[in-house]
């Protein structure tokens, strides 16, 4: 099947040669944007305290970053244990096959996230700045 | 009479089908940085064989590819079942569309595997946030688009220059 339709660019030409065309640079272009887009969303800063937001299917956990303490959420597997010590957040034991959240390791900075998708749990930083004033947890 | 060695379309579907599932078994190789996460190898025979596979061939392809992945992989009965369904056929129906309708003047294996691999994680993200794990899972989002483009960089380059040196896949698409 011949697929080869007019265009602007001459045989011979370095687009024809090469193994990168025109529209090639488009796509690439669109990845980059929408990575760069999505980036924005997840990663914008923020004046909020840095907070540990903990999703189960039961709802979602707010933790400081700045205070120790270990973290069991309940996912369809069985428990998926999070610890929070010295500003690092990660799961230290989960019931999943691959144990990819634990191989994750451990996060800090805002916009980070660990996830154990088999477990349905989500770890991520919220927040930009460190509020001493803030509640040591929040339920909603 | 003696039987014809030459190999008819169906084989070819079959070998094809057989090679996606090689190839979804090697990315076993590879560390995931994220959960779910793949390279996009078993996607090589599809984008390969845009080049002389009808529309219901490729999607005999596909549907080989989708079903012998879940049950190598185990995950036939599993939600990572509708992700691998929604995210190939995505892939698929992108890429063949482009295929299709663009000059090869314009553009390259390389860039119908980068529109290809943008669909694919759209769509496992659409998923993921609206029907499996809930809203908090788009921060997955940046990274699957992110390395996403690499592995569909790498992918297409990878075909495009199977597709001009390969003497083997040259005579397949002769005999198409």
């Amino acid at each position: 099947m011949d697929r080869v339709k007019p265009w602007p660019f001459p045989p011979g030409t370095w687009y024809n040669k090469a193994l990168v065309k025109p529209l090639d640079w488009l796509f690439l272009a669109l990845s980059l944007a929408l990575t760069v887009g999505t980036a924005w969303w997840v990663f914008a800063p923020s004046d909020a305290p840095l907070r540990v937001e903990v999703r189960d299917p039961d709802g979602t956990f707010l933790y400081p970053l700045d205070e120790s303490r270990s973290i069991e959420a309940k996912g369809p597997l069985g428990i998926t244990r999070i610890e929070i010590t010295r500003g690092k957040v990660w799961v230290d034991d989960s019931p999943c096959t691959n144990k990819v959240c634990i191989a994750m390791g451990k996060i800090s900075q805002p916009g980070q996230f660990v996830a154990c998708l088999p477990n349905q749990i989500f770890v991520r930083i919220t927040g930009g700045k460190t509020n001493p004033e803030a509640p040591d947890a929040a339920v909603y | 009479m003696p039987r014809s060695t030459k190999p008819v379309r169906t084989d070819l579907v079959a070998f094809f089908g057989a090679l996606s599932l090689f190839f979804a078994t090697l990315e076993y190789l590879f560390p995931k940085p994220i959960p779910f996460f793949r390279l996009g190898l078993s996607n090589l025979p599809l984008l390969v064989s845009l080049g002389f596979f009808s529309f219901r061939e490729q999607l005999l392809l596909l549907l080989l590819k989708v079903v012998g992945t879940g049950i190598v992989n185990g995950t036939l009965a599993s939600h990572v079942f509708l992700f691998s369904t929604g995210a190939t056929l995505a892939s698929f129906l992108v890429m063949y569309g482009l295929y299709r309708v663009l000059p090869t003047r314009a553009v390259s294996l390389t860039g119908i595997s980068l529109a290809g691999a943008l669909a694919s994680n759209a769509v496992q993200i659409l998923l993921a946030m609206t029907i499996v794990y809930g809203p908090a899972s788009g921060v997955v989002a940046p990274w699957y688009f992110g390395l996403g483009t690499f592995t569909g960089l790498a992918m297409g380059w990878g075909a495009e220059t199977f597709q001009n040196h390969s003497k083997w896949y040259g005579r397949l698409r002769g005999q198409g």
